[in-house]
């Protein structure tokens, strides 16, 4: 306990301490002549693409042999040691960029900007995790995603939430899949990498603000795990739609569950269900209305959702640089401001008349409207789906994965004494 | 119990107390590189080197010494301490972040072999008892249920927190200024009534309204119906509507927009441009022949238009109220700009070909918005538009290097490009119904058939560059800077006479009933009858220097001299 608390106090004083190194150096010239000659700046060159490729390559590989170790190995040190590779690999080697979590941004992009050409190895990285959820759940989350993995070493001490609150809290990560395809789909930006919160510690570099988040995250995710993956990441949600309907899924036991309990607190992440009681402590009929007024209420929320979405359009719309910039530029204009900025600034020196940036920050505020009512509509389904899927009650007869839940750590496979009969099996039969 | 068990259990105390010791050692790692960063941390951001009292303090004693090249060796050398101490932080930092992920990356893998082996098997008696009835999940459907008003309570509360005092719904539409009474564009007939824009209607330099005096002299007063002084200086002609004369002038500390009464010369009033956003700070460097108020306003009856060398574009009501106005960037050129404005319609048409790129822009007249831009690729140019009549339709024409271009009004499109200009081009074209010309020293006079697109002559010699040619009644004209003045037939290009004046000119020829004006850079005025052979009619002065074009309205000319306008008439 006492090591846990030193845990905490140096994960906080790591994030200030660490902010200052982070922050790019800048230093003015000197206002005299010295005889120095400053050098010119340059940037680095970009990866050359078969690096790219040898990427993707790894992420094949390290998600193939994940798939191994979970579904046919069963074996958590393996999966433990290939996501702390992982981490190394595409968190500190590679900076965590591109990830596919972030790739998500590139693919809506290329949809919905004809003019924006998604490379194909970004587009790799944004499906191989998608199609081996597909088959074997979200092992990628288990082993390989670098975001999953820095939170993994820390959960010294998961508390585990009650399962009322971990359903809402999982409906968090649709409203960022909503907003993110929004801000992306209307060229506003890449907001999920603009505010990853670890990405800072990969590259030793970023601002006080995000490494702070980040420290934050890693200090609360010691006693709830993964708290990023499981109440905000976007990319979370596809991946829990992949292994809704996976092919082939880690299980508790190898074969047969015995309902010993011993595996019931194992998952830090509430992925275990129980079995249920055949006894439903309400009638029939009352579930069988409730079903019935939510049906009826889903195209409400659907509406509500929707003109929620198009009024928030306006203000969200300020994300995007031309309005921003309209309205800066229109408050210098109307003298509510005497101060400028680097945008306002920069679009005084392109010499454009400010009525034209006023017209596309009022196309700009259209397509944020138009898609501020999809994302509302969306979110209303998933909100009056999320609310009659529980009212429906099914029946459970062993301990079960929850497949979406379900990071693929193989944690629990330990807890199981099936697992470890498995295990001990040809040395049972030799005595 | 097996004998590995044994071994297991008899060595496993000692692992985990290693395993404590290595992380309690690596948290004070962490905790003594934490501290000494954040002390790094403080010390760097408190102490702001370039604020360093002892640099400071031998910077003023600098000033005080009058450089003192002792004192700035010393200034140089605590300079250069501060900015070492400033690095040497920064890489603190740096190496102390290193050290830290390493701290932390030990201290949590001790961590987690402690946890591995005090992990027990867990205490299933401690768990809840098993219910025999399913409990509906009441709660978290609520629960999703309020994360869900959440999430709109939300969205309500960021619009209704949105920022006072901003436009939140069409933006643009807030934007429109107060919509002037309509009035509609002029006709063609009222545009070959008055003087719109340089060099006349349409840029034709030919005056509609009759014959002008062909001899005055301001010495005497003769045919000087009045002189006007103008505040501010600027080689911009006179544009005419009604009986208003505008000018604009330019110097450092303004820019103004003059209104004479085009009757008495009495200075209605003057609008100083004001407000215009981002109006460079500073006056741009111009040359002195061309100033800061070379190219001319336009009018057309409703505004008056100007732009200067700032970029400053805008349009002013006929009380000299500003109606509109922005900074349209300033034209990268090495003299200043000086392409005048021209009106179509309900458009204003401005030619904007600088370093950066070469431009055509459209903007709405009433409103200052853009209507459509054209980006072209020209080099620089201080040519000014005109407007002609190609397949039956309006035309602008312009000209610049390496392209004499026309484009449709209405949308912008390229009707005509013909690839014959060069030099730094300052001539404006003509248009004499049939055929453009254009003209530039160093370069080549051609003519061109806007329905080919093609060259039908061109000439070498006697070129201008300042003063735009002239076409009438079959006629070319050029006047050089060196004073030849020279006649062409237009349509076969023969050079049918030449002759050479004392002075140069500047402004360009301008055709009144059945003469020519030619005004040269001494203020006196050429005037010689429309002909294939040369036939002086007289020359007349204004006694100042003149490098602008006249205005020749109903009989009068309007000219403008270094410091006066003139009006010269019966």
């Amino acid at each position: 306990m006492k090591g846990l608390l030193i845990a905490v106090v140096f994960l906080t004083l790591s994030g200030v301490a660490t902010a200052p190194a982070a922050g790019a150096g800048r230093y003015p010239e000197p206002d005299f002549e010295s005889g120095y000659v400053i050098p010119t700046a340059t940037t680095p060159a970009p990866n050359a693409p078969s690096w790219e490729y040898l990427h993707l390559v790894v992420l094949a590989a390290v998600l193939a042999v994940t798939a191994l170790l979970v579904l046919k190995v069963r074996y958590r040190a393996g999966v433990y040691i290939l996501m702390i590779v992982s981490l190394a690999y595409f968190g500190f080697w590679r900076q965590g960029c591109i990830c596919p979590v972030g790739s998500q941004q590139n693919v809506i992009l290329g949809i919905s900007d004809s003019s924006y050409t998604v490379p194909i190895f970004v587009i790799g990285f944004f499906f191989l995790p998608l199609v081996t959820a597909v088959f074997f759940g979200r092992v990628f989350c288990g082993a390989v995603c670098p975001l999953g993995a820095v939170q993994d070493v820390v959960a010294l001490r998961p508390v585990r939430i009650p399962e009322w609150l971990e359903h809402a809290l999982r409906m968090v990560p649709y409203v960022i899949l909503s907003l993110m395809v929004l801000f992306v789909a209307t060229g506003a930006g890449f907001i999920v990498c603009r505010y990853d919160p670890f990405i800072a510690f990969f590259r030793l570099s970023g601002s006080a603000f995000m490494v702070t988040v980040g420290a934050v995250f890693l200090i609360a995710g010691i006693f709830v795990a993964r708290p990023y993956c499981r109440f905000l990441c976007p990319y979370a949600v596809l991946l829990s739609w992949g292994s809704r309907l996976s092919w082939l899924h880690a299980t508790i036991t190898p074969d047969e569950c015995v309902k010993c309990r011993l595996c019931e607190n194992a998952c830090p992440f509430g992925a275990i269900q129980k079995p249920t009681p055949e006894r439903i402590a309400e009638p029939r009929e009352r579930g069988v209305k409730r079903l019935a007024l939510l049906s009826l209420l889903l195209p409400l929320i659907v509406a509500a959702g929707m003109v929620a979405g198009w009024y928030a359009g306006t203000p969200l719309s300020r994300a995007h640089k031309t309005v921003y910039t309209a309205e800066q530029v229109y408050m210098e204009e109307a003298g509510l401001t005497d101060q400028t900025t680097l945008e306002s600034e920069a679009f005084a020196a392109a010499g454009r008349p400010a009525a034209d940036l006023y017209e596309d920050a009022e196309q700009v505020r259209g397509r944020f409207r138009r898609g501020g009512a999809l994302a509302g509509a969306f979110l209303g389904v998933v909100f009056g789906m999320k609310m009659l899927s529980l009212s429906i009650y099914r029946q459970r007869d062993d301990y079960e994965i929850n497949k979406a839940w379900c990071l693929s750590c193989a944690r629990c496979f330990n807890y199981c004494p099936r697992e470890q009969a498995r295990r001990s099996g040809p040395r049972e039969q030799d005595e | 119990m097996s004998p590995g068990d044994e071994q297991k259990n008899a060595w496993t105390p000692a692992a985990y107390g290693a395993a404590r010791a290595t992380a309690s050692g690596a948290a004070v790692f962490c905790m003594v590189v934490c501290a000494l960063m954040v002390i790094n941390h403080v010390r760097t951001t408190a102490a702001d080197p370039l604020d360093s009292p002892a640099l400071q303090r031998l910077i003023a004693q600098l000033a005080e010494s009058g450089d003192d090249p002792i004192v700035r060796e010393q200034v140089r050398a605590v300079d250069l301490l501060v900015r070492k101490a400033y690095f040497t932080s920064e890489r603190f930092q740096r190496v102390g972040a290193w050290l830290l992920g390493g701290g932390i990356a030990v201290m949590l893998a001790a961590l987690h072999v402690m946890r591995l082996i005090s992990r027990d098997v867990p205490d299933v008696m401690a768990l809840p008892a098993e219910q025999d009835t399913m409990q509906p999940p009441t709660l978290a459907r609520w629960l999703v249920a309020a994360v869900g008003l959440g999430v709109v309570t939300v969205a309500i509360v960021i619009v209704a927190r949105s920022p006072a005092g901003l436009p939140t719904d069409d933006l643009a539409a807030q934007l429109e200024r107060v919509p002037e009474t309509a009035v509609a564009a002029p006709s063609e007939a009222q545009v070959l009534d008055n003087w719109p824009s340089f060099r006349g209607p349409f840029g034709s330099a030919r005056s509609n309204t009759g014959t002008a005096p062909t001899a005055w002299d301001a010495s005497s007063g003769e045919k000087i119906l009045w002189r006007a002084s103008v505040p501010k200086p600027g080689f911009n002609s006179p544009v005419i509507w009604g009986d208003r004369v505008f000018l604009t002038g330019a110097d450092a500390a303004a820019e103004e927009i003059y209104c004479f009464d085009a009757d008495t010369g009495e200075l209605i009033w003057t609008h100083t441009v004001s407000h215009i956003p981002y109006s460079p700070a500073t006056t741009p460097a111009v040359s002195a022949d061309t100033g800061l108020a070379a190219p001319t306003a336009a009018v057309d009856g409703r505004r008056v238009y100007a732009i200067f060398a700032t970029g400053n574009l805008v349009a002013v009501d006929f009380a000299g109220n500003m109606v509109w106005g922005f900074n349209l960037g300033q034209p990268e050129n090495p003299y200043g700009h000086a392409s005048s404005l021209m009106t179509w319609e309900d458009l204003l048409l401005v030619q904007f070909d600088h370093d950066a790129g070469g431009n055509l822009y459209a903007f709405d007249s009433a409103t200052g918005r853009l209507a459509w831009h054209v980006s072209r690729d020209v080099f620089a140019s201080w040519a000014s538009p005109i407007l002609a009549q190609i397949d039956s339709g309006d035309s602008v024409v312009l000209s610049a290097s390496p392209f004499i271009e026309a484009y449709n009004p209405e949308d912008g499109s390229l009707v005509m490009s013909v690839d014959c200009m060069g030099g730094e081009v300052g001539p404006s074209p003509a248009f004499d119904g049939e055929l453009i010309f254009a003209a530039n020293a160093y370069a080549l006079v051609a003519s061109i058939d806007p329905a080919k697109g093609s060259v039908v002559w061109e000439s070498y010699d006697h070129l201008p560059d300042v003063s735009s040619p002239l076409a009438a009644d079959g006629l070319l004209w050029l006047a050089t800077s060196d004073g030849t003045v020279a006649c062409f037939d237009a349509s076969e290009g023969d050079l049918l006479w030449i002759h050479e004046f004392d002075r140069g000119f500047y402004s360009s020829p301008v055709s009144a009933g059945g003469n020519v004006y030619l005004t040269d850079r001494s203020g006196v005025t050429h005037i010689v009858r429309k002909g294939r052979e040369f036939d002086l009619v007289g020359s007349a002065s204004i006694g100042q220097a003149c490098v602008t074009t006249p205005a020749i309205v109903n009989g009068r000319v309007y000219l403008r001299g270094e410091t006066e306008l003139f009006c010269i008439g019966e």
